[in-house]
């Protein structure tokens, strides 16, 4: 169990899109440090308010997409069984070592992340966001 | 609910370690505790996730000056910091309420 103490544990998670029930891809979801949980939420929009002119609308901008890649960079830790669509062959997930939100972090290559398909992706972005947040259950608990 | 059940002064520990299957705190046919203006089913020490108790210990290492990884408080998980920050709130909440408490009986 992910206790949200450990910085290097992870949670397995199947995704619910997963068709293969008996042997499902197997993704590991690990934790964010501050650092990096804020530049994943201040990714995910842009308001731009000041103008000159004072009849203008304030502008807001949703980056959802690369929210979602975002989280899926730094927050997936591994998987196991998944299938290359080209090859058909489990991917063997090597990850990229990049600099981000101020140190050297290990990353999901863009070309990993360029196989997941859009529902997959969100999907997993909300379990690593959730992850990485006190929900209001644990909250009170 | 967690920082707040160790000021309780009911006495949970032999329940807990199994001795005990029958609560003296628990009116039969009416398991809902109500603590601190929040209502639970059931006793309230069970409510409590293996998560909330290891947040705490891990607060009480943190209040010692200890942290559970390696590095800065910046290297720490967010979601524990989130969970620092409640506790730290709910401890000041219950030292509040104890300092009301005193002052009643000064003159």
């Amino acid at each position: 169990m992910l206790t949200g103490i450990d910085i290097n544990s992870t949670r397995e998670y199947v995704s619910k899109l997963d068709p293969d029930k008996e042997h499902p891809t197997v993704f590991y979801i690990g934790l964010l440090d501050p650092v990096l949980r804020a530049e994943v939420d201040d990714e995910s929009s842009t308001y731009e308010m000041s103008s000159t002119n004072p009849n203008d609308k304030a502008r807001v901008r949703l980056n959802w997409n690369k929210r979602q890649i975002t989280a899926i960079k730094f927050g997936l830790r591994g998987m196991d069984n998944f299938l290359d669509p080209q090859t058909a062959k489990p991917v063997e997930l090597r990850f990229d070592t990049i600099q981000y939100a101020g140190k050297m972090r290990n990353a999901v290559p863009d070309r990993i992340i360029a196989m997941f398909p859009n529902e997959l992706r969100q999907e997993l972005a909300e379990v690593i966001l959730n992850e990485s947040k006190l929900t209001e259950g644990e909250q009170k608990n | 609910m967690a920082v707040h059940l160790g000021d309780l002064t009911v006495n949970c520990r032999s329940c807990l370690s199994g001795k005990k299957n029958q609560c003296e705190y628990e009116i039969p046919g009416q398991e809902i505790w109500e603590l601190y203006g929040e209502r639970y089913r059931g006793c309230p020490f069970r409510i409590v996730t293996r998560q909330s108790a290891n947040f705490l210990r891990a607060f009480q290492f943190y209040k010692e000056g200890y942290l559970p990884n390696a590095g800065s408080w910046l290297d720490q998980p967010a979601k524990m910091l989130d969970a620092f920050e409640v506790i730290e709130k709910e401890l000041k909440a219950i030292e509040i309420e104890r300092e009301k408490r005193r002052n009643q009986f000064k003159r």
